[in-house]
């Protein structure tokens, strides 16, 4: 199977990436060879095969319902490119 | 405002509406109850100011892992029992991919592929369709809230305020088998009463903690096919919800019969304008690129944890209504206002209990007091009854008086109000102020002796078959005791004097 040019630049821009003229010709061949790797799945027999999400068999963690974090206002929006009256401030937003 | 050039509904085209029938799937967005979000340990606490409930896991910092929040899972297996659903021991949390600036991760945490809850119904009253109409609900899954975005009265810049990012949501996506604006009213009145039974979510559609998008398109009656559907947003509140459907039918069978063509869009409703404008062309699903949460592993309950919160599911308001039915022998319209919340059901009880146990249980007039006056009070001070100025006990007694005969409903109305405004007990006020209503045969003799002695002609008019005097005698006798007396006793006492 294999992935056209358009599909690649539709791809990167979900993703916000920029990509060169060369990189899409470099990733149209990358994932193309990628999507036939993973075409041979198909013609395994998976039908009793649970699907699987995680590479890795664990069970997931809960917590208990319990506030433990305070105010980290100052802490977090020093990280932050910009800030404002307490806030995250960024390019406006259109609505 | 005007209905921006939708024509009001002429011969022709009232026909020409019969012909389409309306389909709509209703998604709710409902915050759940939990003190802390949904992967991190931040307080939910609504109104606090910007962005002093966030840690580094809801503000998405590099590195970090989410951990599941239990009693959130607990709320939504609740939710899912309560809406006959089929809980999954196995589900899996996913990514859904998209950049806006209150999505700090450029990912929310939801569930996709295996959902928590799949396969509901609830059973709802259609204004057109009758009583029992079942509506599907396709899934309930859990998901992240994102942060809010504030854009007002802030010069060449937007504000994001973290402090909702990362509240636990469910979203319950019900089937496209809603067919008016009506009925999605009653399928909203009715998650939201069973969310608050529940106890999992406020239901509050004003600040936002329950949420509804509505997919709305038309289609001829008969059609196989469903039309191309339109997404509503913003509907803050039951009524806008409504009212959206109605405006978003009319837009697009009025489009229709032009010759046009409805375009999948999602339509922002603006409630001040009765009217709504495109948003964005809907993505297509697969746009937001869903993948498993590689930092959450798949999701495993047992029977056991499941079956254990069906055994302490609460009564919920359809079979307390079916109760109160039987129990009370109320109409079905009576008791499904009275059990519309938890609180106004509990209250009810107490005050027919309280009025049982003073030997009157006519649990019917209990339920016209709670629904009649007593609704109309708090309707007009705008509060719930969780805030009624009157205690249960106090009610049932006064019911408990009317029955036994000491106050006419004129007198209890009286003492209703005294209640309201000054507290304290029915029969102490009625007594204090002279109100009772008097049952005492020999004064109430006294009374109409008096009134047939003034007015022999009535009398002999009377005797002589003209029965419609009876009422102005009646009428008499009540105007000389004052209207205190009690108005059956009047009537029994004066037909036999009459008769004498």
């Amino acid at each position: 199977m294999s992935i056209d040019a358009a599909t690649v630049k539709q791809v990167a821009t979900l993703a916000r990436l920029r990509v060169t003229p060369e990189e899409v010709d470099l990733y149209v061949g990358q994932l193309s060879r990628i999507l036939t790797l993973m075409e041979a799945l198909n013609r395994l027999p998976t039908d009793a095969v649970e699907p699987m999400s995680h590479a890795v068999a664990m069970a997931i963690a809960e917590r208990e319902d319990v506030v433990v974090h305070g105010n980290q206002r100052a802490a977090l929006l020093a990280c932050a490119p910009e800030t404002e009256q307490g806030h995250f401030r960024v390019p406006k937003m259109i609505e | 405002m005007s209905q921006k050039g939708l024509s009001t509904q002429s011969g022709a085209e009232g026909s020409a509406r019969a012909r389409y029938e309306t389909v709509i799937g209703l998604e709710v967005h409902a915050q759940m109850l939990t003190r802390s979000k949904i992967f991190c340990g931040c307080s939910t606490r609504f109104g606090a100011e910007a962005n002093t409930q966030i840690c580094p896991i809801c503000a998405a910092f590099p590195g970090v892992l989410p951990v599941l929040n239990r009693e959130a899972v607990q709320m939504a297996i609740k939710t899912g029992l309560a809406i006959d659903g089929q809980v999954r021991l196995l589900s899996e949390f996913a990514r859904k991919n998209y950049f806006y600036p209150d999505l700090p991760a450029g990912y929310q945490i939801s569930q996709y592929e295996l959902p928590i809850v799949e396969q509901g119904a609830l059973w709802i009253d259609s204004p057109e369709r009758g009583e029992g109409v079942r509506i599907g609900i396709t899934r309930i899954h859990m998901e992240v809230d994102a942060g809010k975005s504030l854009h007002e009265g802030i010069y060449g810049a937007s504000w994001v305020d973290l402090n909702r990012t990362g509240t636990p949501l469910m979203e319950i996506v019900s089937e496209p088998d809603l067919r008016s604006s009506g009925e999605a009213g009653e399928y909203l009145k009715k998650l939201r009463a069973i969310v608050r039974y529940l106890g999992v979510c406020d239901g509050n559609m004003e600040e936002g903690s329950f949420r509804c998008d509505a997919n709305v398109s038309v289609r001829l009656h008969g059609d196989s096919v469903f039309g191309t559907r339109c997404e509503l947003k913003n509907l803050n509140s039951i009524r806008n919800v409504m009212r959206a459907i109605d405006y978003e039918v009319e837009r697009q069978i009025e489009l229709l019969e032009e010759g046009g063509k409805v375009v999948q869009e999602t339509r922002l409703w603006n409630a001040d304008l009765n009217s709504s404008r495109p948003m964005r062309g809907k993505e297509d699903a697969h746009d937001y690129r869903y993948f498993p949460e590689p930092d959450l592993p798949p999701l495993r309950l047992t029977a056991e944890r499941v079956a254990a919160l069906r055994e302490a599911m609460p009564e919920l308001p359809d079979a307390k209504a079916a109760r109160f039915g039987q129990q009370y022998q109320l109409s079905r319209y009576d008791a499904g206002v009275l059990t519309s919340s938890r609180e106004l059901a509990d209250y009810f009880e107490a005050v027919a209990a309280h009025a049982a146990s003073l030997g009157h249980g006519n649990a019917k007039m209990a339920a016209n007091w709670v629904t009649g006056e007593l609704a109309a009070r708090l309707n007009r001070d705008g509060v719930e009854i969780g805030q009624s100025p009157l205690q249960p006990w106090q009610l049932g007694k006064l019911v408990a008086l009317i029955q036994q005969g000491t106050l006419s409903g004129k007198l209890a109305k009286e003492v209703f109000e005294i209640m309201c405004q000054e507290g304290g007990d029915p029969q102490q006020i009625a007594e204090q102020r002279g109100m009772r209503q008097v049952s005492d045969e020999g004064a109430i003799d006294v009374a109409i002796a008096r009134v047939l002695a003034s007015y022999p002609d009535d009398v002999a008019q009377y005797r002589a078959g003209k029965g419609k005097v009876m009422g102005f005698l009646v009428g008499q006798v009540m105007k000389a005791t004052q209207g205190k007396a009690n108005p059956a006793l009047v009537n029994q006492r004066l037909l036999a004097k009459l008769a004498e």
